[in-house]
């Protein structure tokens, strides 16, 4: 994710380049070519001021064909360095001549014609003037490099201008959003801080938006676990008691089990079954049965202390663990409190109901390590007890008294 | 001769005057210019000539190259201060008024000058009447 955005920031520098290798082409195209235009043109009003100059000078060499003075003329002009060759012709076959006809076709040839200085009428000469053109052209081309150049340096500070403000504005923002996004837990209570600078702009929006996403997904994170904790107890609960069901009460018994370990003590398992439910059942209906399930389960539940566990492990059997227990004496005396509770009467309909229950006790680790040989040695304890005459407790690996 | 001399009535004009043996007989005002600004070294028979000046202010110096060829004076300077320049041409020689260069000319035979025409006395010849 942080990856793709570093990408988008290296698409805009390279989107911005790519703009500024156009515009500056193009631009040092314009640039380059009316550059050197300007400085051809240049050169041009150059010599013709010069001309001007030396113009009368030369005038009069022609007209008294004095070769001296359009020595001088020729000599004066050629010191210019765009001036290649100079060649003056007066009347009577006067030429004066400095670089000219030896580099005929060197360049662009001007010609001045020359007026007699007493009437400016009669024509008493020409002045040819020899263009340096490639002088001209790489003096020209210095200059128009150097526009381009400048113009090329205009275009670049404001392309670097351009990314840098994008840089800023759009694309570090983005960073620093996509950033804090990644290190939220999807149904934390974490949330994208929103930056002042940006608290009215689209990244103040983005970033209310993702949090207002982010509270939704929180709420359905939670709405979901609630009810997988509501199906999870449904799953290992009884639905008409409340109690815990078998497979949970092998969970609880387990952690009883590894917490003895550890403490040198000793957990209780009390296999409980009631007597003649069958017959409360049968007599008065299976109404009258529920009512006294779930009495028996409240009065079991009242009975324990909050680290015991009491589950119905079967339609009229109970099965209880008592954790922490140092002496098969204390369970045995657990026992017998609970078959005294069970005992009292339970109001049913105007009607009194007694319930009588046989329970047989087996201990970890002295009867079993396995929650299945404890209740078999609980079960076969808690049969004792009936084969005896019911209401009873029964220890496990006890002969019946 | 008496065309000239009707003329030199009607007006004291400005008159170019040789000695009364140069083989010179006339002479254009285009040929009086080029030789008075130094142009021309020989006007045909008559080779490497003495020609003779006014003062640069002279009024009647003004009067001639007007009708000559229509200088003024101050072109006539920047015209002389160019040529000087290069050292090789002199300007002609000059005298102090016509009576000086009508003298002068009696005398020599190589010389040729413009006087006012009131100065005249038969004793030079007339090669050019300067039309004003």
């Amino acid at each position: 994710m942080i990856r793709l955005i570093a990408r988008i920031e290296l698409r805009l520098a390279a989107a911005v380049s790519a703009g500024l290798l156009f515009f500056s082409l193009a631009a040092g195209f314009i640039t380059y070519a009316s550059a050197f235009a300007e400085q051809v043109e240049q050169a041009s009003e150059l010599q013709q001021q010069l001309v001007r100059a030396v113009q009368a000078q030369a005038e009069v060499a022609a007209f008294a064909l004095n070769e001296e003075i359009a020595s001088g003329v020729v000599e004066g002009l050629m010191a210019c360095p765009v001036v290649k060759g100079v060649r003056l012709r007066g009347g009577a076959g006067m030429v004066v001549e400095d670089g000219f006809s030896a580099n005929e076709g060197a360049g662009v040839v001007r010609s001045f014609t020359l007026y007699s200085p007493v009437d400016r009428i009669e024509v008493v000469g020409t002045l040819d003037v020899l263009q340096n053109d490639a002088e001209v052209e790489a003096e020209a081309r210095r200059r128009a490099i150097n526009h381009a150049f400048i113009m090329f340096m205009q275009l670049a500070f404001a392309a670097f201008m351009v990314f840098s403000v994008a840089r800023s504005l759009v694309t570090q923002p983005v960073i620093r959003l996509a950033e804090a996004l990644a290190t939220i837990r999807p149904g934390s209570a974490q949330r994208l801080p929103l930056e002042r600078a940006h608290a009215n702009d689209e990244f103040g929006r983005l970033t209310q938006s993702t949090n207002a996403l982010l509270e939704a997904a929180a709420r359905a994170i939670d709405e979901v676990e609630r009810q997988r904790d509501q199906l999870e107890i449904l799953a290992t609960h009884d639905q008409l008691t409340g109690l815990p069901l078998k497979r949970l009460a092998y969970d609880r018994f387990q952690m009883a089990a590894s917490h003895a370990v550890r403490t040198k003590k000793c957990v209780a398992l009390l296999f409980i079954d009631l007597d003649a439910f069958k017959a409360i059942n049968d007599s008065l209906g299976h109404a009258a049965g529920d009512v006294v399930l779930k009495e028996v389960a409240l009065r079991l539940v009242e009975a324990l202390r909050e680290s015991d566990t009491a589950a119905r492990v079967g339609g009229d059997e109970f099965m209880v663990i008592l954790s922490g227990i140092e002496t098969p004496d204390a369970a045995y005396k657990v026992g017998e409190k609970l078959v005294q509770r069970i005992a009292e009467p339970i109001e049913y309909q105007g009607q009194t109901l007694q319930v009588g229950v046989s329970i047989g006790v087996a201990l970890f680790p002295e009867h079993g390590n396995g929650l299945d040989t404890l209740r078999q040695q609980a079960d076969a304890a808690m049969y004792a007890v009936k084969r005896r005459g019911k209401k009873g407790v029964g220890l496990a690996g006890t002969p019946v008294a | 001769m008496l065309w000239l001399g009707q003329a030199g009535l009607a007006a004291a004009q400005v008159v170019l005057i040789v000695h009364p043996d140069s083989p010179l007989r006339a002479v254009s005002a285009k040929e009086a210019s080029d030789l008075y600004l130094g142009r021309l070294r020989s006007l045909g028979v008559l080779e490497n000539p003495r020609i003779l000046e006014h003062p640069t202010d002279s009024a009647l110096r003004e009067r001639f190259f007007r009708g000559l060829n229509g200088m003024t004076i101050r072109q006539l300077n920047a015209y002389w201060a160019r040529l000087r320049f290069s050292g090789e041409v002199l300007p002609p020689e000059s005298l102090p008024d016509s009576r000086a260069v009508l003298g002068r000319v009696r005398r020599d035979r190589n010389a040729i000058g413009y006087v006012d025409q009131a100065v005249l006395d038969g004793t030079v010849r007339v090669v050019l009447v300067v039309k004003e």
